[in-house]
């Protein structure tokens, strides 16, 4: 029976009360590092806000420039842009339900306390909604001012982006939520593993075929060589499928900056409309499907756990025959701990999704940039350095996420570690090698497989490898360094471990450090293409300066944290 | 006489291949302190989530002061006050600021929460920490919190699933007490434990589980004179189990 809305309101107050005093305290345990946090935060606005805005000001400036195909690429550019915010939107919707609304232990207090389901659901459903869509309000802030600055668009126009925004980002909220409820409800046992590779597939094929379906047709390369924009623009196409909200969004925009309030209303009222659809079908389905469905996600059957004497595992094991014992033993247990516990999984498989639409969206940025080359010189160089900064960008949040928190962890079992006949130092020197180790092998594939889509030269893909290699070294010395400077014993939750003030640290050196070394390379590479770099001793000079400069920053990354990480971990007490 | 405030009937749950709980029967009555007891994996914390609704039983049914748990849950939880083997605490509260937010959550008033917290804070020794936040409680002191918790209400039914583990030995005794005077005034008590000397000191009833089937059903004393038959408590609970003595050569 569903429950009256008098009878949810109570305890969704309480509820949402104790979350707000929860933020407050935490608020209130920042200003003990307020001049930190707040370096961090600037630092982090800096970056992405400044940087995406830098960007998108110098793109859409410039394709503004040249009527009338310009501003009809930028918009074209811009629906791209939103269908890629909303797959990922989807996808980590899928991924923070699950985890937040059926694996977390706040769930079993709800269930244990007199509160409706509908107030547990809602109360995670909103939860979910913020913590998907803030990096996408992030992103598309400055993606949003510079479109309205190429369209010269008054104060309104950002006022209605903010309420295009609000159902853009709880239709695949509540889409995520709806399909997250029926799966759960529908599989028989506790298969989260299952249940997100599920999703992730079911999504990144749904997501493949839709950008084959909807709209557009491939770019022949032969239309760029004769200016043929007709076929350009079709290309462009891609994603303009009216059933799909990224275009609702784009149009909205459209109609927003160019002060058409018919065609904006009808645009939101599109997005509107379909988000509180996705809710009430929520609704109407929490009663029947909720708690059948957490219930059975709890449902784990007892026994020899798959693996544990045999299997994948054990061949790994012969594999790895090679290595010394401590070594094996330390990484036999990693994979195994790794592996069984679905909420490292779950992110991990958000993180493999969100790395294949990358691929597939460099796919069409290798031929937009085809396109958009005609307007703004050697534009693929530039989408090529773009694409070296976005995968060790993606590097620095696997090493933050799963790297920083690991030592951490091992605090908890220092009793069987620490009084094991080894040097302390061996599990940081494991955590570190295996971790380099798995993020080149994440990486260079992934910076081969772009770059060959992309058809940059042999240089380019020799300097970028190279670059991913040395970068991956640094970033996995920050993250282990300061996991080892910055331990929190008291958390078992990587994630909030991840969350917490050494985590965040992390992240804002990690985006210093590669900000750093991609600009150091970037400014020579753009003028040498421009031709505004010679031979010249002052030039010659200032080559070097840079190089001196590339070569210092990076020893000092991958060489100080580790030192002072050591050293701390060797004077550590564990309370 | 009333009806028994907990009802089990036929109540079952399957891992699986693992039978966990197998047809269980079991009335709990007003006023009356219950002992569950088991080895480790018997079954025990399974029936207990089963009856605060947190597992589905494969089969069977459980009804709270008539309520059944699945069709009429918010009815039935509101009767009963749990304590789970590893409760779940908001780390960024306050202990304050978390009875508020129970309270609050079964919509009792504020002074009367504030009075029957502050008695229970007293009796625990927890009146200093009250406005810490929860990340910094030991263990004992988590537990005391939620026992405050739990008793808030002045539930009809306590669930208690292994409740003395961490306390110091004067707030374990605060608790027996408490268990004794719930029950004195009406109240019931279901208490899961594997401590064979908690039962025997604040049980009125004994059911001893062992992989998933009751097995023993009776009062202190029917349990006590089986036992001088067996020889201690202890060596009639691990022959009724099946458990090897574990007798090691000194």
């Amino acid at each position: 029976m569903a429950a009256s809305p008098q009878t949810l309101r109570a305890p969704l107050r309480t509820i949402l009360r104790a979350k707000w005093t929860i933020l407050g305290n935490h608020v209130a345990a920042i200003r003990s590092h307020f001049l930190i946090h707040l370096f961090v935060g600037l630092g982090v606005l800096f970056l992405l806000i400044g940087g995406g805005l830098a960007f998108f000001q110098w793109l859409f400036l410039g394709l503004m420039g040249f009527e009338p195909f310009g501003p009809l690429l930028m918009d074209r550019l811009t629906g791209l842009v939103f269908m890629a915010f909303f797959s990922m939107l989807v996808f980590s919707n899928l991924v923070i339900t699950l985890s937040t609304t059926y694996i977390s232990k706040e769930i079993d207090f709800y269930m244990a306390q007199p509160v409706p389901h509908a107030v547990t659901f809602t109360v995670k459903l909103v939860e979910s909604i913020v913590y998907s869509s803030w990096a996408f309000v992030m992103l598309s802030f400055p993606l949003f001012v510079a479109y309205g600055n190429a369209r010269g668009a008054g104060w309104t126009f950002y006022a209605l982006c903010a309420l295009l925004i609000v159902p853009f980002v709880i239709l695949p909220a509540g889409l995520g939520a709806l399909l997250t409820m029926i799966v759960s409800a529908l599989l028989p046992a506790r298969r989260s593993r299952l249940l997100t590779i599920l999703f992730g597939l079911a999504l990144l094929t749904g997501g493949a075929v839709a950008i084959r379906l909807m709209g557009g047709q491939p770019l022949a390369r032969q239309a760029v060589r004769e200016f043929d924009f007709a076929e350009m623009l079709n290309f462009l196409e891609v994603g303009s499928s009216p059933l799909l909200p990224s275009l609702w969004l784009r149009e909205g925009v459209l109609a927003a900056a160019q002060g058409d309030a018919g065609a904006f209303l009808f645009w939101w009222l599109m997005l509107a409309t379909s988000a509180m659809m996705s809710l009430q079908l929520c609704a109407w389905l929490i009663p029947a499907l909720f708690y059948r469905g957490w219930c059975l996600t709890h449902d784990s059957p007892a026994g020899p756990t798959a693996g544990s004497r045999g299997g994948v595992f054990a061949a790994v094991d012969r594999c790895l025959a090679w290595l010394p014992l401590t070594t094996r033993t330390f990484l036999a247990k990693d994979m195994r701990t790794f592996w069984r516990d679905p909420s490292q999984w779950s992110q991990l498989i958000m993180l493999f999704g969100l790395l294949a639409l990358y691929i597939v969206n460099i796919r069409n940025a290798a031929q937009q940039s085809a396109v958009i080359g005609l307007f703004v010189g050697r534009f693929q160089h530039v989408i090529a350095f773009f694409n070296l900064g976005s995968t060790c960008f993606i590097l620095s949040i696997l090493t933050t996420r799963f790297v920083y928190p690991s030592l951490s962890l091992e605090g908890r079992q220092f009793w069987a570690v620490g009084l094991a006949p080894l040097r302390r130092e061996a599990v940081v020197w494991e955590k570190y090698w295996v971790c380099w180790i798995a993020a080149v092998l994440m990486c260079e594939p992934l910076m081969v497989l772009s770059n060959l889509i992309l058809g940059v030269g042999g240089t380019m893909m020799l300097v970028s490898t190279v670059t991913v290699a040395v970068i991956a070294l640094g970033l996995t010395s920050l993250a282990v360094g300061l996991g080892a400077l910055t331990p929190n014993f008291a958390e078992d939750n990587p994630a909030r471990i991840a969350n917490g003030l050494g985590g965040t640290l992390n992240v804002i050196l990690s985006l210093l450090y590669i900000g750093a070394t991609a600009l150091l390379m970037f400014v020579p590479a753009r003028l040498a293409d421009l031709g505004q770099i010679d031979t010249s001793p002052y030039w010659q000079r200032w080559g070097a300066f840079h190089i001196a400069a590339l070569v210092l920053i990076n020893a000092a990354v991958i060489a100080v944290p580790m030192a002072l990480g050591l050293r701390r971990w060797r004077r550590m007490e564990f309370v | 006489m009333s009806a028994p405030i907990v009802q089990l009937r036929n109540l079952t749950k399957v891992f699986g291949s693992n039978i966990a709980v197998d047809h269980l029967d079991l009335d709990v009555e007003a006023g009356e302190v219950f002992a569950f007891l088991g080895p480790n994996g018997a079954g025990k914390t399974t029936t207990i989530r089963m009856m605060t609704g947190l597992i589905r039983p494969t089969g069977g049914e459980v009804f709270i002061g008539g309520f059944d748990i699945q069709g009429r849950a918010i009815e039935a939880k509101s009767l009963m006050g749990y304590i789970p083997d590893h409760p779940y605490l908001y780390e960024k509260l306050s202990a304050r600021d978390f009875i508020h937010f129970v309270g609050d959550l079964r919509q009792i008033p504020r002074p009367l929460q504030e009075e029957r917290m502050m008695d229970h804070f007293d009796l625990f020794g927890l009146s200093h920490a009250a406005d810490h936040l929860i990340e910094n409680f030991s263990h004992g002191m988590r537990q005391k919190l939620v026992f405050t918790a739990a008793l808030l209400h002045r539930p009809r039914l306590l669930l208690f699933d292994e409740p003395m583990v961490g306390l110091d030995p004067k707030s374990a005794r605060i608790i027996k007490q408490i268990m004794r005077r719930h029950a004195g005034r009406g109240g019931s008590v279901f208490l899961s434990t594997h401590q064979l000397a908690v039962a025997e000191e604040v049980a009125d009833r004994i059911g001893i589980i062992a992989k998933g089937q009751l097995i023993f059903l009776g009062r202190l004393d029917e349990l006590r004179q089986r036992g001088r038959a067996a020889g201690t408590l202890e060596d009639l609970f691990l022959e009724l189990t099946g458990e090897p003595p574990g007798e090691i050569a000194v």
